[in-house]
Order: structure tokens, then sequence, then C-alpha cells
């Protein structure tokens, strides 16, 4: 039974604000997963794993199109998300449901064979030598007793050879027993020796990690004060440099309003008053331009 | 369907012919066979999905919103006629700033920058008419780690938890949560409603952004309820809604309309 599906991109549907936000789905290990799609979404869809086992249903919302399917998951929670998939991963997302829930209700399975025998297998009987009676031997009286007498003879011959046999199968492997054992200690010394090791290293880039995280923090607290010096410095500059222009502009009025009255006086003085009147007018404009450009200077300082 | 056919290929003994029917009782459950119909909506199921939404959308911490702010939200100089001020606006999807129109209008250049002290280049301003909102264009490059908001198309519910960023006074960067008291009339601004907070703001926080706790911007923050303190947010739908006010070139330096 395939356990994993392939990452594919897909979309989820936001239950607060509607919006499809694009994710990656994947199912592994008898899990689905959810992770952000775009790096946009980051931080807005975190990444979510459900245990296959606590889907409680699927349903398609809307037929599917251009190889996606629009389905509703929902879970034994009580809670269900909406999501936009490719076809493909819905029905393999679909088979592995039911294959996880073949596996539930499929009853014990009886086993195919019988528990392998761990006792040793008594080796074949041994005919035992010199228990046979010699084929010339003339039948006397007494020899039903003595047949008897050989058959427990032999039995016990083959007995002990049993025993004797069974016994250095035993020895043989309690010393490999014995051997595997050891080595089993060594390996585990081993590991653990490894573990131990990996966990100092663990312990120690955490701590490396944790230094360089405060040192990060206290970078960051200290870029944003800078960058904060900078606008502030930057809002006087820009302040004072406005304030000059303005003193500037007011200068230039001024001059303006100067030249254009000392224009009318010459006229009055040489007795030319149409023309001095209407060098009067534009003398008015001007130093009336003039007292706002200086209004405005004066309001900045 | 198939997975049943296949199934049933698989053997013809009673033992697989029962576990046929089990399997394919509970694929109907699991694969939605037995019904395409929408779920009805309904409270239980309206509640259901709000409780999806804590695990789809993580509710974010103030490092967290802190950390969204820095990604998102600038500081804004208008160099006017004989004034300087500053605000905050923030990147929509669109990749144009928003802010308030009262940020922009009477400029002569503006100035925006980054948390961490970039310049960005500003190309046009625009404001909206009847409505304290300004978009900025620019060339955002210099700051490449910019990544817009994304926005919330619901209301506000009064009681929820509002966090506003943005750069108080002119200093630096920051967050103020604080409380939706719900939405009202502004008769400057009406018909259209604006939304109340007792999210401390001070000059400064002037077009930047009004979020909930999964990050989602809200409203525009423009102003601050004298008597109350209460800060008064213009709501999202404004701007980005099926009815937004049109736009108009920025008024410059010397004509505010």
């Amino acid at each position: 039974m395939q356990n994993t599906i392939a990452a594919v991109g897909g979309h989820l549907q936001s239950p607060r604000s509607g919006e499809w936000l694009p994710v990656i789905y994947e199912v592994s290990g008898g899990y689905l997963g959810v992770r952000p799609g775009a790096q946009d979404v980051v931080g807005v869809v975190p990444e979510v794993i459900w245990a296959l086992a606590d889907v409680s249903g699927v349903t398609e919302l809307a037929p599917a199109a251009d190889g996606r399917s629009t389905v509703e998951i929902r879970f034994a929670s009580g809670n269900l998300i909406r999501a936009s998939l490719p076809v493909d991963f819905r029905d393999q997302l679909c088979a592995q449901l039911a294959a996880a829930a073949a596996t539930t209700q499929t009853p014990a399975a009886s086993p195919a064979f019988a528990p392998p025998a761990t006792a040793p297998v008594a080796p074949a009987a041994v005919p035992v030598a010199g228990t046979l009676a010699p084929a010339d031997e003339p039948s006397v009286a007494g020899e039903p007793r003595g047949q008897g007498l050989r058959l427990a003879v032999f039995g016990l011959a083959a007995l002990s050879l049993v025993l004797l046999a069974a016994t250095g199968f035993l020895w043989q492997r309690s010393s490999q027993q014995q051997d595997r054992a050891v080595a089993a200690e060594e390996a585990l010394q081993e590991r653990t020796s490894e573990v131990a090791s990996l966990t100092r290293k663990v312990e120690q880039t955490e701590a490396q990690l944790a230094e360089a995280q405060t040192e990060v923090g206290d970078l960051t607290t200290r870029i944003s004060e800078l960058s904060n010096e900078k606008a502030q410095v930057q809002d006087e500059r820009n302040a004072a440099q406005e304030a000059n222009r303005l003193g500037l502009d007011a200068a230039s009025k001024m001059e303006e309003c100067r030249n254009r009255l000392a224009s009318t006086l010459s006229y009055v003085l040489d007795d030319l008053y149409i023309a001095a009147g209407d060098a009067l007018d534009e003398a008015v404009i001007a130093c009336d331009e003039a007292d706002e450009a200086v209004a405005a200077f004066v309001a900045t300082q | 369907m198939g997975l049943i056919a296949t199934m049933r290929r698989r053997g013809r003994n009673r033992s697989t012919a029962v576990l046929i029917a089990i399997i394919a009782g509970v694929t109907a459950v699991a694969c939605g066979v037995g019904s395409t119909e929408p779920v009805v909506a309904s409270d239980d199921s309206e509640m259901r999905v709000s409780t999806t939404a804590d695990v789809v959308a993580t509710r974010l911490s103030a490092d967290d919103l802190l950390d969204r702010a820095r990604r998102s939200v600038v500081r804004v100089r208008n160099n006017g006629c004989g004034q300087l001020s500053v605000g905050s606006a923030w990147l929509a999807q669109d990749r144009r700033l928003v802010s308030n129109r009262h940020v922009v209008e009477g400029l002569r250049t503006l100035d925006v920058t980054t948390w961490d002290g970039y310049d960005l280049s500003v190309e046009d301003a625009q404001v909206a008419v009847g409505a304290d909102i300004s978009r900025i264009d620019g060339d955002w490059s210099a700051a490449d780690q910019l990544i817009p908001l994304n926005i919330r198309r619901s209301r506000v519910e009064p009681g929820e938890r509002i966090a506003i960023l943005g750069y108080p006074e002119g200093n630096e960067l920051s967050v103020s949560t604080g409380i939706a008291v719900g939405y009202a009339f502004d008769p400057e601004l009406a018909p259209r409603e604006i939304l109340k907070l007792t999210t401390v703001v001070k000059p400064g926080n002037s077009g930047g952004p009004a979020v909930d706790m999964n990050g989602l911007v809200v409203g525009v923050v423009y102003a601050k309820e004298l008597d109350t303190s209460e800060s008064l947010v213009i709501p999202i739908d404004d701007v980005f809604g099926e009815d937004p006010a049109p736009i108009e070139p920025a008024p410059p330096c010397g004509d505010t309309g």
C-alpha cells in the first residue's frame, strides 16, 4: 500500500476572510499535511498535520474543472477545511482513507505459519553398535528374556547418545548466545556513547543558537534605534532646508518690493505721476507677496 | 467506485465479500459517495468553520505583529510648504502604499523609509475624494523584504482585539493593541461608517493599518477622538470594497483643496 502522496499545490479557503490561499498538500505516513504555498501567506497559513484516522469525511463541493476539485474535508473533532486540490491527489487521498479504514475494520488474520520452533530438534536416532546377537548363535531356552535386555540396553544407549548430542547442541547454542550477548552489549555501549556525544553537541549548538538569537535581537533593536535617529535627523535637516528656502524666498520678494517702491519714488520725483501710479500698484502687489513670504519664514522659526 | 471495483476483482470467497461490504460502507462515508450536496449553513456549522480558523490561521503574538509590521509598514515624511509632517503607510496587494489623504496633501516631496532605514523612491501620490485615503506609487526594490498585507472581508465584532501598526510621533515602528468598540459615523465622513477602537494612537500613526490578531487589515487609522481618546479607523472596504471612493492626484504644496 502506498503511504506517501507527493506534495501538490492547491488552495485552502480562509474561513475568516473567505479568501483562497495558496498552500501545499502532502500525505505521508498516515498524515495529511498543509503548509504555506507562497511567501505572502507565510504567517497566515501555518504548517498543520492531521492524522488520516481523524478524517471523518470528504465531500465534493463543486464538480471538478481543469483537473481540480473543490472539496470539504471533515474531521472527527468537528473541524473542517475547504480545499481546492488536483483530482489525482483527491483520488489518492480517498484511497488512503479507505485503506486506513480497511486496516481498522479487517479482523486479525490468522498466522500464515506456525511460530518457529525454539527447542532444539533431536537428532535422528543413531543405531547402537554391538547389540545384535551373532547370526550363528543357537537359540536357547532363555532367549526371550535376553532379547528384552538387549532392547533395554539398546534403548538406554540410544537415549544416552541423544542426551549427549542434545547437551552438545545446547552447549554450542549457549556459547553462541553468549557471544551474541557480548557483541550486543558492546554495540549498545557504543550507541549509548554516541547518543551521549550527540546530545552534548545538540546542547552546545542550542547554546550557540540562543547566543546568536540574543545578538540578533540586540542588533535588531540597534538597527531600529539607528534608523529612527536617521529619520529624526533627516526631519530636522529637511525642516531647516525648507526654512532656508523660505528665508531666501522672503529675501528675494523683499528685494523686489524695495525695487518697486524705489521705482515709484523715482517716477514721483520726475513728476511722472501716471507712471508713478502704475508703479505703485505693482509695488503694492510685490510688497504684499514679500509680507506673506516673510510671515511664512517667521512661522518656521 | 473504482476502489470498490478493484476490491471486487480481488477475490470471490465469502470472507472477502464481507470485507468488501464493510470497506464499501466506509468508503462511501469517507469520500462523499453518499452525498454531493453542499453543507447547509447553520449555527453549528458556522461555529465549526469558526473553529477551523484557529487551525488554518494562527493567532499572532506581539512579536509576530511587530515582525509583520516591519515587513509591511513604512514611514512617510511630507516635505510641504513651510511645514513637515510624518505619518505611516502600508503595502497593499496591488503593490501600492495605503495612507491618509491628510498625510500626503500639500506635498512638495514625499520621503518613504522602512523601519530599518531604507529610503524608497516615490513616483506618484493620489488621494481619495471624500475619504481620508491616499495611494502612493513607487519603486520598492530597495527593500526587497517588503511584502503586502492581506485584508479582511468580514466586519469587526465589538470586543475583538485589534492592533495598530505605525510610527507614533515619527519615532520607531511600534505595535499598539486595543479593543474594537464598534462602528459609528463621523459627520465629516458620513454616510460612510468608521470603526472605533480603544487602541492608543498618536500623531504619526495616521495612515497605518489596523489589523486583527491574524494579521489581516481591517482598516486605516486616520484620527483620534479627543473626548474619549478612542482611535478612529476607516474600514478597509472603503479602500478595497465594492464601492471605494474615487481617487485624484494629491494636491501639491499651496493647493490643499
